[in-house]
C-alpha cells in the first residue's frame, strides 16, 4: 500500500511541476502576441485560440497536484476539536459522500462528452480551427488523476484511524 | 384518443440582452398556445441552464430536450453547417426561404443535424447583416489590411485573411468596450437593432456596408432526434406550424426593428460607408473560390453546396427575366458547379 | 421531491459538507451529483459537463493565474519584504507610523496583484513583529493587517473582479475603474481611524525609536525607497493604465505584468531557478484550487437552475414585499451572514446568478451593485468563524498574541467596511465617477 500512495504522489508531484510551466509558455506567447500586434500589426492568429486551450489544459490536469498540496478551500474549525482519529474517518466519508460521486460523473460523463467531439473530429470554429477534442479529453483524464490522489489520501487516512492518536 | 401533455425542455443560444431570442420566445409561445393539453414547452433563456456555446451537445446528448441556435456555430463540428447558417456572398432571405421549402433545403437540415442526432426545424431568416462597424473609417477592403476585426465564422475569417486582416474572437460583452479602447479596430455582431441594443452606436461613428459576411442567417430550433420520433403526429404538426408562422413573423420583426436601428445610428452620428462594386465582385471571386475549396474537403458540404446551386440554377432563368424586380440579389458570377460536382461525387 | 424542498436540502448539504471539512469545490460538485439523482434525473450530468467545460473555454479567466504569479514572484523573490522595510523607515516618526506604513504597503501590494495569502503573510511577519516591539496595541496591529490585506480582492486589479466580470457578463476593465476608489477609500478610512487614534492614544502606537532611525540618514531611504517602491508602483501604473488606455484586454495586460515581474526580479537580483520553479508550482496548485471551486460552482447552480431553485428563491425574495430597496437590503445581509462561513469565491458563485437578475429587475446599476457585493465581500475576510485573514495571522502571529487579540482587532474594521459601503450606497458616484470618466459609459 505504500509503494501505491508513493507511487501516486509522485506522479501527481510530476505532473503538477511540468504542467505548471505551461503558464509561462502562456505569458510568452501573449507577450510576443501584443509586441508582434502593436509594433508589427503582424498579431499571431492562433494565440487567442492555443491560450485558452492550454489554460483548460493547466489548471484542470494540475487539480490533483493542488489536492495532494491540500491546497484546495476547506473549513477546518469545526473539525479541528475532533480528535485525530474521528477527524480521519470523517474525511473518508466526505470522500465517499462528495469526492467520489462527483469524480464518477465527471469520469464517465466527461468520457461521453469527449467521444462526441472525437467523433466529429470537432475544431474550433474560427479561421485557425484547432482540433479541441484533445481539450476536451482533458476532462476524464482530471477525473483519473484526481480518483488516484483521492485513493492514496483515503489510504493514508485509514491508516490514522487504525493507529489511532498514538501515530 | 386521449393524449397526455408533454413537457419539452427548451433554452437558446441568445440570452435575454440579446434581441435576436425574440424569434425564440415567438416559437415557444405559439407552441404553448397551439399546443394546451397537448405539448408545451419549458422555456430556459440563453446562459441560464446550458453555456451557449454548448447548446449543441448538450441536444445531441439528451442533456436538454431542445434549443434556438444559428447553424453556423456549430462549423467545428463539420463545415457544412456553415452552409445551411450563413455563407459569405450566397444565400439572401429569400432563397433560404425557397430553397428549404421548395428545393431540397429541409432533407439537407435534417440530413447534416441528423448525422449528430438531432432534428431541426427552422423558424427564423434574418437579412443581411450591418456590416462592420469601426471606430476610423474603413471604406473599402484595402483599409483593413492590418486591422483586427472581431468576426465570426471560418470562411468569414478566411476572407479576412486574404485581406490583411486578422480575425479576432470576443465574448458578447467584451466587444464594446475592445471597440471603445481599441483592442479590436472594427467588429459585426449582428443586425443592426441587435447591434444598437449592445451599444455600439456609442463607441463607433463608421459602418462598412453591405454585411457581405453574413447575407442572411437561419435561426430555429434543434430537438434531440429520440424525443422528436417519439412526439406524436399532432405534436410535431404543432411544433412545424408555429415554426413556420414563426418565420414570417421573424423576418418582418427583425426588418422593422433593423429599419428603426439604422435611424438611431443616424441620428447618433453614424456614418455609412458602401462597398464599391469592385470590392464587390472581388469579395464574390474569393467566396465562390472558398466555397468550391471547401467542397473538396468536406463530401457533405460539397452536398449542400451542390444543392444550393442547383437551386440557384434551376432558379436563374426566371429570376434573370425578372431582373432588378427578383426576389434578391443575382449573382454577377457563379462558382464553379462543375467542379463541386466532380468532387461530390 | 419538489423544487422547494431540494433547493432547502441543497444549502443544508452545502452547510454539512463545509463543516465536515471537505474541500468546497468537492462538497459543490457532489452536491450536484446527489441532487440531480434525487431531482431532475441524471440527464443533467450531461449539461453539468457542458458548464464546466465553457469554464475552460474561458479566456478572461486566464488572467487569473498570471496575477496569482505576479503576487508569487514578487513575494517569493523578497521584493516586497523591501518595499516594507523602505517605507517603515520613512513613516517612522510619526504616531502609529507602523500601521500608516501597512496601510501604504497594502495598497501597494493590492494594487500590483491582490492575492490575499501573498500580502497578508508578508505584513504578519514582517510587520506584526516590529510593531509589537515598539509595543503597539495588538488589537490594533492585526486588525489593520487583516483590513489592510484584504483589500487586495477589491483593489484592482484583482482575480475577484475578472470573476465577477466574466459571470455579471459586465466588462472587467470597467468593474477595475469601479473599484479603484472606493478600494482606497477603504484604504483611507482604516488610515484616518488608525491615524486619529493614535494621535490621542500614542500609547497604542508610539514612534519608531530615534536608534533605529539615525541609523540611516534620509538619503538613504529616499534611495531604497525609489529602489523598492518605484518600480512596482511603475508595474502597477503599466498593467492598469494599459487596461483602461485599450491598449490590451485584462488578460494580456495580466500577462504583461507577470512578464514585467519576472524582469524586475532579475533586475533585483532576486532570481533563482529554484524560486522559479517554486513560484510557477505554486501559481499551478492556487489556480487549480481557484478554478476548481468554479467547477464545483458551476455543477452545483446548474442543478440548482435545473430544478427550478433560481425561480424559486427570488419569488420568494419577491413576495416578501420587500420593496426594492429592501430587497437590496436583504441581499446585502445575506452577504454579509453568508461571508462568515464561506469565503469570497463561493459567494459569488452561488449569489451572483441569483441576486443579479433580481436587482436588475429592480432596477439597480449592476455596475454599482455587483461593487456594492464587492465590498460588503471585504467584511468576508475578517468575521468569524470562517476567515481568510484571520487563519492567515492565526498561523503567522508571534507568541503572545492570541485568537482573541485578532477577533477583537477585527471589529472596528468591520464596522468601517459597512460605513464605507454606506457610503457608497448614498453617493452611488464613488463607485460610478471613475468609470464614467475612463469609459464614457
Ligand atoms: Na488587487
Ligand atoms: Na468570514
Amino acid at each position: 500500500m505504500n509503494t501505491l500512495v508513493k507511487t501516486i504522489d509522485g506522479l501527481n508531484t510530476w505532473v503538477g511541476r511540468v504542467v505548471g510551466w505551461v503558464m509561462i509558455f502562456i505569458m510568452l506567447l501573449t507577450v510576443y502576441d501584443v509586441i508582434a500586434r502593436g509594433l508589427f500589426s503582424a498579431p499571431v492568429l492562433w494565440a487567442f485560440d492555443v491560450s485558452v486551450q492550454l489554460f483548460a489544459l493547466h489548471f484542470m490536469i494540475t487539480a490533483a497536484y493542488a489536492l495532494l498540496h491540500n491546497e484546495h478551500v476547506s473549513i477546518n474549525i469545526f473539525k479541528a476539536r475532533l480528535g485525530l482519529r474521528t477527524q480521519a474517518a470523517l474525511d473518508i466519508l466526505s470522500y465517499l459522500i462528495f469526492f467520489y460521486p462527483f469524480m464518477i460523473m465527471l469520469l464517465i460523463y466527461g468520457w461521453d462528452f469527449a467521444a462526441r467531439s472525437w467523433a466529429s473530429r470537432e475544431t474550433s470554429w474560427g479561421v485557425v480551427a484547432l482540433p479541441v477534442y484533445y481539450v476536451k479529453t482533458v476532462i476524464p483524464v482530471t477525473a483519473v488523476l484526481l480518483m488516484l490522489q483521492g485513493l492514496a489520501n483515503i489510504i493514508r487516512l485509514a491508516e490514522i484511524v487504525r493507529k489511532g492518536d498514538a501515530q | 384518443q386521449e393524449e397526455k401533455e408533454l413537457t419539452i425542455q427548451m433554452t437558446s443560444t441568445w440570452p435575454p440582452g440579446i434581441n435576436l431570442i425574440d424569434s425564440d420566445q415567438h416559437f415557444v409561445d405559439l407552441v404553448n398556445r397551439l399546443g394546451e393539453g397537448t405539448i408545451r414547452i419549458e422555456f430556459f433563456p440563453g446562459e441560464s441552464l446550458v453555456p451557449s456555446t454548448q447548446v449543441f451537445d448538450a441536444v445531441q446528448s439528451g442533456s436538454i430536450q431542445a434549443s434556438g441556435d444559428w447553424p453556423g456555430y456549430w462549423a467545428g463540428t463539420d463545415t457544412a453547417f456553415s452552409l445551411i447558417g450563413s455563407f459569405p456572398m450566397l444565400f439572401t432571405v429569400p432563397d433560404y426561404l425557397l430553397w428549404i421549402n421548395h428545393w431540397g433545403g429541409a432533407e439537407m437540415f435534417d440530413e447534416i443535424y441528423g448525422a449528430h442526432n438531432i432534428k431541426y426545424v427552422p423558424y427564423a431568416i434574418l437579412s443581411t447583416e450591418s456590416g462592420l462597424r469601426s471606430t476610423t473609417p474603413i471604406r473599402s477592403f484595402s483599409d483593413l489590411n492590418g486591422k483586427r476585426v472581431r468576426m465570426s465564422g471560418r470562411p468569414q475569417g478566411a476572407i479576412l485573411s486574404e485581406y490583411g486582416a486578422a480575425q479576432v474572437m470576443l465574448p458578447g460583452s467584451e466587444v464594446y468596450q475592445s471597440l471603445e479602447r481599441g483592442v479590436v479596430d472594427a467588429a459585426e455582431f449582428s443586425m443592426p437593432s441587435t447591434d444598437l441594443g449592445m451599444g455600439f452606436g456609442e463607441v463607433t461613428q463608421h459602418n462598412l456596408s453591405p454585411g457581405w459576411h453574413q447575407p442572411a442567417s437561419i435561426g430555429g430550433v434543434m430537438i434531440n432526434l429520440d424525443v422528436w420520433n417519439g412526439l406524436s403526429d399532432k405534436q410535431k404538426l404543432i411544433i412545424e406550424t408555429a415554426a413556420g408562422a414563426t418565420m414570417s413573423w421573424a423576418i418582418g420583426h427583425f426588418e422593422k426593428t433593423s429599419a428603426e436601428a439604422v435611424r438611431a445610428f443616424e441620428e447618433a452620428g453614424t456614418t455609412v460607408h458602401k462597398l464599391s462594386d469592385e470590392d464587390m465582385a472581388r469579395v464574390q471571386t474569393v467566396a465562390n473560390r472558398l466555397l468550391v475549396e471547401e467542397s473538396c474537403a468536406n463530401p457533405l458540404f460539397a452536398k449542400v453546396a451542390v444543392s444550393q446551386l442547383g437551386y440557384l440554377e434551376d432558379y436563374r432563368g426566371w429570376r434573370e427575366m425578372q431582373g432588378e424586380f427578383a426576389m434578391g440579389r443575382n449573382l454577377s458570377e457563379m462558382p464553379d458547379i462543375e467542379a463541386i460536382r466532380a468532387c461530390a461525387k | 421531491m419538489s423544487g422547494e424542498v431540494i433547493t432547502v436540502l441543497m444549502f443544508i448539504g452545502l452547510l454539512i459538507g463545509l463543516f465536515m471539512g471537505h474541500p468546497l469545490a468537492f462538497v459543490l460538485g457532489g452536491l450536484a451529483v446527489v441532487f440531480s439523482f434525487i431531482g431532475p434525473g441524471p440527464q443533467v450530468f450531461g449539461i453539468i459537463i457542458n458548464r464546466i467545460y465553457s469554464q475552460m473555454d474561458n479566456y478572461i479567466l486566464i488572467a487569473v493565474p498570471m496575477f496569482i504569479l505576479m503576487a508569487r514572484l514578487l513575494s517569493d523573490s523578497g521584493v516586497t519584504d523591501d518595499m516594507f522595510r523602505a517605507l517603515r523607515l520613512m513613516l517612522g516618526r510619526v504616531r502609529g507610523g507602523l500601521l500608516l506604513a501597512t496601510v501604504a504597503i497594502s495598497v501597494v501590494l493590492a494594487a500590483t496583484t491582490g492575492i490575499i495569502g501573498a500580502s497578508m503573510t508578508v505584513m504578519g511577519v514582517l510587520a506584526l513583529p516590529s510593531m509589537l516591539r515598539y509595543g503597539y496595541q495588538k488589537e490594533l496591529s492585526t486588525g489593520i493587517i487583516a483590513a489592510g490585506g484584504s483589500l487586495g480582492i477589491l483593489i484592482p486589479p484583482s482575480i475577484m473582479l475578472v470573476i465577477l466580470g466574466s459571470y455579471a457578463q459586465i466588462s472587467v476593465g470597467q468593474l477595475f475603474a469601479a473599484a479603484l476608489v472606493p478600494g482606497l477609500m477603504l484604504a483611507f478610512l482604516y488610515a484616518l481611524y488608525a491615524g486619529v487614534l493614535t494621535y490621542f492614544r500614542p500609547d497604542l502606537g508610539p514612534p519608531v525609536s530615534e536608534e533605529e532611525l539615525s541609523a540611516t540618514n534620509r538619503t538613504e531611504i529616499t534611495k531604497l525607497l525609489l529602489k523598492m517602491a518605484v518600480p512596482p508602483l511603475l508595474l502597477i501604473a503599466g498593467v492598469l493604465g494599459s487596461i483602461f488606455a485599450g491598449w490590451a484586454t485584462t488578460t494580456e495586460a495580466a500577462s504583461i505584468g507577470a512578464f514585467l515581474t519576472f524582469l524586475m526580479v532579475i533586475v533585483y537580483r532576486r532570481f533563482s531557478w529554484s524560486m522559479f520553479q517554486e513560484a510557477v508550482s505554486a501559481t499551478a496548485r492556487t489556480t487549480a484550487m481557484v478554478l476548481f471551486v468554479i467547477v464545483g460552482a458551476t455543477a452545483f447552480t446548474g442543478v440548482f437552475v435545473a430544478v427550478g431553485g433560481t425561480r424559486i428563491v427570488s419569488g420568494y425574495l419577491e413576495g416578501l414585499g420587500l420593496g426594492a430597496w429592501g430587497i437590496f437590503f436583504l441581499m446585502m445581509f445575506i452577504v454579509f451572514v453568508l461571508g462568515m462561513f464561506l469565503d469570497w469565491l463561493g459567494i459569488v458563485l452561488i449569489c451572483l446568478p441569483i441576486f443579479l437578475p433580481i436587482a436588475v429587475e429592480a432596477g439597480f446599476d449592476p455596475l454599482w451593485f455587483v461593487m456594492m457585493i464587492a465590498i460588503v465581500l471585504q467584511t468576508s475576510f475578517l468575521t468569524p468563524p470562517f476567515g481568510y485573514a484571520l487563519f492567515y495571522l492565526e498561523g503567522v502571529a508571534p507568541p503572545g498574541v492570541t485568537i482573541g487579540h485578532i477577533y477583537r482587532g477585527v471589529v472596528p474594521f468591520i464596522i468601517l467596511i459597512i460605513f464605507g459601503a454606506g457610503l457608497c450606497m448614498v453617493f452611488p458616484q464613488i463607485i460610478t465617477w471613475l468609470p464614467s470618466i475612463v469609459f464614457a459609459r
